[in-house]
Parts: structure tokens; sequence; C-alpha cells
């Protein structure tokens, strides 16, 4: 298997949304509270010593995927293919608990009381891209998630992980390699908000 | 807009509603309501003492009673309010394929823990001579058959003797039941605890013992609480058991402080709930579950204890009254206390913020 995965650079990305609202429209929600991808401004210090940076974030399809540890029904499924991580609405009982799993946030309920995440457009909607073919060989995926089409800096790629490390700078790529298990994304250590104060609760 | 001023991402609040901590609270309701009512069975089984046995004889009836009518409440809140498609959630035995998951784990031992239950319901009122006001579902069934000819309390009569294991076995099969009732209350509190890396309030070791011992107190309170409202306290071993919920009250607010005491010290997310539990929630938390859960039930014990120690309570009448009332309204203080734990505990359960 080829994991697939996303790789963000927060000194690139001016916060502009545009992502979050690319994967809005591109898998139809129209809920407020739903959003599979959003940006976090996170701020830090007083002014005039006050930096801000813009955080992209989604559904990173970890490696080993803590939401789908606790699903009863195995509704949360890693595809062999791709290591994606789908929702097959069809076994969800709407519990809710794999929304307190995972770390990120990732995991949203809608109006039908039913699981849905990020697919990385395998497909097109909630519930989609769950038992769809490889990217390559599918008709309704897209070659490259629309937030990563509509990201104008650049900030945001996807594609397998190997390819997204070998592009990455050597401080980003060790960070990957040390979480191992973790999510499958690359991140390029942001150079505005000191990381003093990181979170030690887990 | 900044959403995070703070250096940190602050994930949004999740799902989890009331109902969740309904469904905990009856959950451990049920688990420690049957686990009294499996110790007044032992005391019974002891006793030489006709009128003691029949007193914990009402106790074990109120402590199925209180069982089986929980599990049903809890169940109620979670299919109807909470799940997303109940109706599937039906189909468990196919569905639920999981098994390392806590919530299959729990609903298997709420499954056969209900099994345990009913039988037990049944051959403590159909197998035998039910005693006092707990015998209702036998006084039921008897005025169906009475008055519209449905033969109710003849069939169960003749399920109970066909199934009765004898009054050994059935004490060896509610042992079974107590076993299966002190794994749905840890199933409760391990439920969370998994995901404490998410959520720090769930601490994975403090949670299931705070729903332990909670789940004990508020399980005991409604049960002999039952008993003193409709049987009365005499020969009830009310102060023995009264004493008994202090001791696990006493657990209680020790592991509460040790909770408290980890989230004080801990991470972003961990003081953060800790702000939310005392402060934005603070009059629930100081109010609900501190003075009238833990405090006020302890002092009216020691209060209750005062009194029997200096005069002998069923000489008189109006005394009897009074002490009577005084234990009911301790274990009713004690049960509320139990709601408003479970409801903090959801409502104050944020995810740990993030770094960029």
């Amino acid at each position: 298997m080829s994991q697939w995965g996303f790789y963000f650079d927060s000194d690139r990305c001016i916060g502009c949304h545009a992502c979050s609202q690319a994967c809005q429209v591109q898998n139809e929600i129209d809920a407020e509270n739903i959003t599979w991808r959003r940006v976090e401004h996170v701020g830090e210090g007083e002014f005039p010593d006050y930096e801000e940076v813009s955080i992209s974030m989604s559904c990173y399809h970890c490696a080993e995927p803590e939401c789908l540890d606790v699903c009863p029904t195995n509704a949360l499924v890693k595809r062999e293919e791709d290591g994606i991580v789908t929702a097959n609405q069809d076994r969800c009982i709407g519990c809710n608990y794999c929304s307190y799993a995972c770390p990120y946030g990732a995991i949203q309920f809608g109006e039908n009381g039913l699981v849905q995440k990020c697919h990385g457009c395998l497909g097109s909607g909630a519930g989609d891209g769950h038992s769809s073919p490889p990217r390559e060989e599918s008709e309704g995926a897209r070659e490259t998630p629309a937030c990563v089409d509509n990201c104008v800096t650049g900030a945001l790629k996807a594609g397998p992980i190997n390819e997204l490390v070998r592009q990455a700078s050597e401080e980003a790529a060790d960070a990957y390699h040390s979480g191992e298990g973790g999510p499958s994304l690359v991140i390029e250590p942001t150079t505005k908000v000191t990381m003093e104060g990181e979170n030690d609760d887990r | 807009m900044i959403d995070s001023p703070d250096g940190f991402i602050w994930l949004t609040q999740q799902e989890y509603g009331w109902y969740i901590a309904v469904y905990l609270f009856f959950s451990g309701l049920a688990g420690g309501a049957y686990l009294t009512g499996f110790a007044a069975d032992l005391f019974g089984w002891r006793t030489a003492d006709v009128s003691t046995s029949r007193s914990m004889r009402a106790i074990t009836q109120w402590g199925v009673i209180l069982a089986i009518g929980a599990v049903g409440a809890g169940m109620f809140f979670l299919l109807f309010f909470h799940l997303g498609a109940p109706l599937r959630a039906m189909f468990f035995p196919i569905l639920f394929v999981n098994f390392g998951s806590w919530l299959v784990i729990g609903t298997w031992i709420i499954v056969i823990f209900t099994m345990v239950v009913a039988f037990q319901g049944l051959w403590l009122f159909w197998a035998g001579e039910p005693t006092g006001k707990s015998a209702f579902p036998r006084t039921v069934t008897s005025a169906v058959e009475n008055r519209f000819g449905i033969p109710a309390d003849t069939w169960l009569t003749r399920l109970a003797s066909l199934t009765y294991p004898g009054a050994r076995g059935r004490l060896a099969i509610s042992a079974v039941g107590s076993g299966l009732a002190l794994g749905m209350i840890a199933y409760t509190g391990l439920k969370l605890g998994y995901v404490s890396a998410t959520v720090p309030l769930w601490d994975g070791t403090l949670l299931p013992l705070l729903f332990l011992t909670s789940a004990l107190s508020i399980g005991l309170a409604a049960t002999i609480g039952a008993t003193a409202v409709f049987e009365g306290i005499h020969g009830t071993k009310i102060t023995t058991f009264s004493v008994a919920d202090d001791v696990i009250i006493l657990g209680e607010i020790a592991v509460l402080a040790l909770l408290l005491s980890v989230l004080a010290s801990g991470g972003p997310g961990s003081t953060a709930a800790f702000e939310l539990l005392t402060k934005e929630y603070g009059l629930l938390f100081w109010g609900g579950v501190v003075t009238l859960g833990l405090v006020l039930p302890l002092g009216m014990s020691v209060a209750l204890i005062a009194v029997e120690f200096r005069e002998d309570v069923h000489a008189c009448e109006r005394l009897t009254r009074l002490v009577r009332g005084g234990y009911t309204l301790k274990f009713g203080f004690v049960v509320l206390g139990g709601v408003a734990l479970r409801y903090l505990i959801i409502a104050a359960a944020y995810n740990a913020p993030l770094s960029p």
C-alpha cells in the first residue's frame, strides 16, 4: 500500500479559506457546523510582539487511526489501496464515539446522524468514496482533492506520502518519520508562532 | 477573526449531549442497585431471623426493580435521543463486529446483565412469595389475570417454576449478575477513559474509579431510599447500608480530589477542563456534585447516627418518621449528586488543543 496524505506549509498559507470553501462546494456541504476541512487562525503574544498563523486542517488519514479502534461496527475503514480512511454510512449507528477518539476533530455528523468526513475527494459528498476503486481507476474521484486544487499559494498539497516527504524540508521529513502510526501529514515547521507551551496533554 | 488567540488550536465541542449523561447515570444506577440487592440477598441468606430475612428480601426486590427500570430508561435515552440510526443498532449481534471497542464490550455486558436481572425478577416475584410493596409486579399480573382474564400470572408462575434453579442456584446466578453489574459500571468509565488522550477530563484511570464509586453510591442510595419510602426502616439495616454508602462517598471524594489535582496541574486541555468544571460550571459542580451529592449526605448521616445513638428510634413514632425522612432525603441528595456529576463529565469534556 502506498499511503496517501497531505502536505501543509503554514508559512505559505494566507488564511484565505479557499481550501475549506472548495471542500464545502465539492462535497455539497450546506450545514454551517460541518467542516471536513477548516482553517484555524492561531495568534500568540500581544501587540507589537504579536504573530499569527493560519492552519488548514482536515482528516489526516492516520497510519493507525484511533477512530477505527473505537467504532463498534467497523463503519470506518482504512483502505488497503491508499490508506485513506473512509466512512461506510450503511454500517454507522451514529454513536459519535469516533468523534471523541479523533484528536483532530475531523469526524463530523450530519443531519441524518451518520458519520461523515474527508475522503480525499475519492467521490463527492458524505459517505461517498467508500469501496471506490483506486483514484487513478475511478471515474468519480478527482486527480487531486478540491482543497489542494484551490490553494492559491501551494501551501496545501496531497499525494502519496513518500513523494510529499521527498518534496519537504529535512525538518518536516524528520518530524513525519518520528510520528509513527500518526497522521499522514507532512507539515513544515512554522516560523511565526513559537512552539513553546506545546500541548502536553498527551 | 482569531479562533485561538492563545497559540493553541481549540477544537469545537463534540457531539455528546445531556442524554448520554442520563444514559451513563442510569447504567451506573442499575449496576449499583443490583449490587445492593445482592448484598441484601446474602444478608437474608445468612440470617435466621424471619423479620430480617423478609426485609432483606424486600431490598433485593427493590434492587432488581430499579436495575431493570434503570437499564430500560438508559437504553431508551441512548436509542431514541442519541444514536443516529437506532433501528440499525438493534441488529448489534450482527453489526457489532469490532470486539476491541468498549461500546461492543459494554453492549454485550448490558445485554447479558439484563437477561440475568430479568430471570432474578422472575424467580423473586413469581417463584415464591414476594414480600412488601416491592411485590407490585406480582400484584399487577394478578390484577391483569383477574380483571381481563389474561393468564399473565399463571404463565409467569409456570415459567418461574420451570426455570427456578433452587435458592442456592439463584444466589449463585445472582453472584454472576453482580459481576456483570460491576462490569457495566466499569464500562461506563472505561468507555470514556479510553479516549482520554483526546479528552483530558476523562482520565483513563481516575474517571472509571470515579464512576465506580459514584455508581455504587447512587445505586445503594436509590435502593435503600426506595425501601425506606415504601417499606419503612424497621429491620432494614438502614444504618448499616447508610454507613456503607458513607464509606463509598469518602472514597468518591478522594478520587474526585485526585482528579481535580491532576487536571489543575496538567496541560492546557486539562487546565481548561478544570476551569470549566470549577468556574464556568462552578455552581453545579460545587453546589450539586460536592455539596448536595457528597458533603450534605455525609453530614446528614452523622446527625442521623447521633440521633439513633441517643434515642430509641422505634419507640417513638414521630422520631421514626423523622429518621425515615432524614434517610430518604440523604439518599435523594446522593442520587441528585450522581446526575449532576455525569452531566458535568459530558458538558466539560473539551478536546485537548493542538499546537500549530
